[in-house]
């Protein structure tokens, strides 16, 4: 068996330009489909581990379909409808976010503002998940509902003159004072250009009758999940009709987002491997010629005892490693080429890493191989079937 | 440099003897063509989908969608004076406003929250060479139809548990109201039709009636000419902006919207062209190799060719257009099989409802079939400089 591994390597380096040509080919496909796939999965991964961080016990509650229906059609969740939740079994707490657009006035200059207001205590998961930090003055204390605190962009930009600490401002024509500047660290589309946090007593002083946009609930344990998130589905169900609120789980959103990036990753992998195909019609290519130019060293083989068998391993080996060296080198520039974009990704500002893992890498081996061999199958079977006579005869 | 038939009846000749060989080489060239021809097909297809329909809306048209930045969650709620403030814009013909609310529908026992949508019938004359509002069930509004509703397809079949069709009564917010018609489905395309299949549309004074926070969703605004419109986006822009804020209320022409989407529909396009040019390029390889082999087995033969008075040029061109040959076969080859398939995916996405239309299009098809030539020559090249060079002395004794 080893005699059959040297002699197919062997054949490989004698004809160098026409092997190598042909391991370029595969090394293309292999690297395409590998990069694609890695940095498929740093995507992944990168949405994934942000949502993780906010834990698994976690169901949000959005009122209105988000996928259907403009912002008018959401219904409001009242304050009954909340205690209602926080009575369910097993729930742990309840985080109404109250969100509105304000028109700030400051220095007798306008700027229109995206107010949130929550319950300050219960903010204290935001400051956990690193969400934000207060880089000026200091954090609002619970229930004080005449501070704010604004984004720093905001400080900045907003108005001709620079917004401090302690200075105040009107919001809707209602006064408020700057109690401390926070800057965001996660990308949301409600940046510190244009956010104003506030207490929900605040939020509540400026708009009576606002609900929450979003509401986090969270429960004892991972295992009542669903059974909670089933109860306030059916509550709202009752109450409002079917559809007027989102209720979802963050396994759930988990899913649901792997799901998209998985499809995403499909059909993007589907195109590159089309360059895989032609690569192994390039193996076929190479084995049809070289079996063909070694026609008299076949029937040689032959009539010296060689079987059709130990024939058709030559060759299969020879295409099979054409596919494997291709493929070990394809998988390196893969990974080389998706640290490359995960690299830039950091530099914008986006947590990207580059997706390496078991699966791709032995994925990747096996494929490269398989296709070395499928594709040097054809001509490895006309080699084997050789008449001896007839190929000693060839000129 | 003599160009007559006999290099190219020699070439010809040349790939026929090769066979397999040649074969195997176009092969390649043929998927890496269909596959760039098929997906630019379907991309321009989806480019088009999207121009027609924002054209159906008439190229004067200025949406005006409060809180439709900031993340859909600013409320900001337009009012009649705010209306009246848009129509009094130098060049503005038409301010046609769809009201929305969030509703209860009752129907068969089960209560279901939708989106109940409404304008004003004396200004909704503009909507009517869009076609969103064609039934495919039933009949529209007519005159005196203050409790007739409309209902979207996906409400009459899929919502409840018993279909809604035409004359059925439902309940809207404790209502009755008739069903006259079903709207027909938008055929939903990138970033194009609205989806009516989950709204509920009724006349102006039944909204009125059963809605409790009535604010326009959308706002359409009709120029008298195109030249109107940047004046017009302007002026609407300054007062939304310093009435409620920067950002508050998003204001586009339809060529601006247009603009946007054609711009992301191109860079994706050409990401996935790109992947798709890989193959390409490891078809180039192949012919490159094919090349190779063609000269090392025909090595005798070229340097019987220079004894016999070939001059170099005239095995470079030789060699090159046997290469050019096998690029331009592939390409044409390739892009009848790319256009089929695109064709073919175009026929499968009218089937599950969306608009796609391949296009089949000059520039399509004559830079693929040049490409392909191109990479045919360029692949050939060197190969070809090395027959050319080849010393006829030693070619001829090679064994």
């Amino acid at each position: 068996m080893l005699d059959t591994v040297i002699h197919s390597l062997k054949n490989l380096r004698r004809e160098r330009v026409r092997t190598f040509l042909t391991l370029i080919g595969v090394i293309i496909g292999i690297a395409a489909i590998v990069a694609l796939l890695s940095v498929g999965q740093g995507l992944n991964q990168a949405v994934s581990s942000q949502l993780d961080q906010l834990g698994s016990n976690t169901i949000y509650v959005i009122p209105g379909n988000p996928y259907t229906g403009g912002s008018n059609s959401r219904i409001t969740i009242t304050e009954s409808d909340l205690d209602k939740i926080r009575s369910v079994n097993n729930v742990s707490d309840v985080i109404p976010m109250y969100i509105s657009p304000v028109t700030m006035t400051f220095n007798n200059e306008f700027f229109g503002a995206t107010a949130m207001g929550v319950n300050i205590d219960d903010a204290q998961v935001f400051f956990d998940l690193d969400y934000y930090e207060i880089i000026d003055g200091q954090m609002i204390s619970d229930g004080d509902s005449s501070s704010i605190l604004i984004g720093d962009k905001l400080a900045t930009d907003a108005f001709s003159k620079e917004l401090v600490v302690r200075k105040k401002v009107l919001l809707n024509g209602q006064e408020f004072r700057v109690a401390g500047i926070f800057k965001m660290t996660i990308q949301s589309e409600i940046s510190s250009a244009n956010l104003v946090m506030m207490s929900d007593t605040a939020i509540k002083k400026l708009n009576p009758t606002i609900g929450p946009s979003e509401t986090w609930v969270r429960t004892s344990s991972t295992s009542e999940v669903k059974n909670v998130a089933e109860k306030i589905t059916n509550y709202f169900d009752k109450k409002y009709g079917e559809k007027s609120v989102y209720v979802i789980s963050s396994d759930q959103l988990l899913e649901q987002v792997g799901q998209i990036f998985g499809l995403i990753t499909i059909f993007l992998v589907g195109i590159g491997s089309i360059s895989i195909i032609v690569g192994g019609v390039g193996i076929m290519n190479a084995m049809v010629t070289s079996v063909v130019e070694r026609t008299k060293e076949i029937g040689i083989m032959k009539a010296l005892g060689a079987s059709d068998m130990k024939i058709l391993s030559i060759f299969m080996l020879e295409a099979g490693f054409i596919g494997m060296i291709g493929g070990i080198i394809g998988i390196l520039i893969g990974y080389g080429l998706s640290i490359l974009v995960a690299i830039i990704g950091a530099q914008s500002g986006f947590p990207l890493e580059a997706g390496i893992t078991w699966e791709i890498t032995l994925g990747a081996l096996i494929f490269s191989m398989l296709l070395g061999m499928v594709s040097g199958a054809l001509p490895a079977y006309r080699a084997a079937r050789m008449d001896p006579v007839e190929a000693l005869r060839y000129e | 440099m003599k160009f007559d038939i006999d290099v190219l009846e020699n070439s010809i000749k040349n790939l026929r003897r090769a066979g397999m060989r040649t074969v195997l080489t176009l092969i390649g060239v043929i998927i890496g063509i269909a596959a760039i021809v098929s997906l630019l097909s379907v991309g321009q297809g989806l480019n088009v989908a999207v121009e027609t329909q924002f054209q159906s809306l008439g190229s004067n048209t200025i949406f005006v969608i409060p809180g439709a930045s900031a993340g859909g969650f600013s409320r900001v709620t337009l009012t009649d004076n705010d209306i009246t403030q848009l129509e009094s814009i130098r060049g503005v013909s038409d301010v046609v406003p769809i009201y929305g609310a969030a509703a209860i529908l009752e129907y068969d026992g089960q209560k279901i929250n939708v989106q109940v949508s409404s304008a004003d019938a004396k200004k909704s004359s503009i909507f009517d060479s869009t076609g969103f509002f064609d039934v495919q069930e039933g009949r529209t509004f007519s005159k005196n139809d203050s409790q007739a509703v409309l209902i979207g397809d996906k409400i009459a079949s899929d919502y409840f548990d018993k279909q809604i069709i035409p004359r059925k009564i439902v309940t809207i917010n404790g209502e009755k109201f008739t069903v006259i018609g079903i709207l027909k489905p938008q055929a939903q395309s990138f970033g194009g039709g609205p989806n009516t299949g989950t709204s509920v549309f009724m006349s102006l004074d039944a909204f009125n009636r059963i809605a409790q926070n009535v604010a326009p969703s959308i706002i359409f605004v009709k120029t008298t000419s195109g030249d109107d419109v940047s004046y017009a986006v302007d002026e609407i822009k300054s007062y939304l902006d310093k009435k409620y804020g920067e950002k508050s209320v998003m204001v586009s022409s339809a060529d601006d919207l247009l603009d946007q989407v054609n711009a992301i529909l191109g860079v994706i396009t050409l990401v996935i062209v790109g992947i798709g040019g890989i193959s390409l390029v490891v078809g180039g390889i192949g012919i490159m190799n094919s090349m190779i082999t063609a000269v090392l087995e025909r090595t005798r033969e070229i340097g019987l060719m220079k004894a016999l008075g070939a001059s170099n040029q005239r095995v470079l061109i030789l060699f090159v257009l046997e290469a050019g040959f096998i690029g331009m076969i592939g390409g044409i080859i390739g892009v009848i099989l790319g256009y089929g398939l695109s064709l073919l995916i175009s026929y499968l996405g009218a089937s599950s409802g969306f608009a796609l239309n391949s296009v089949i299009n000059f520039e399509i098809t004559i830079g693929a079939l040049l490409f392909a030539l191109v990479i045919g020559i360029v692949s050939g090249l060197l190969p070809a400089i090395r027959a050319a060079n080849l010393d006829p002395v030693v070619a001829l004794r090679y064994e």
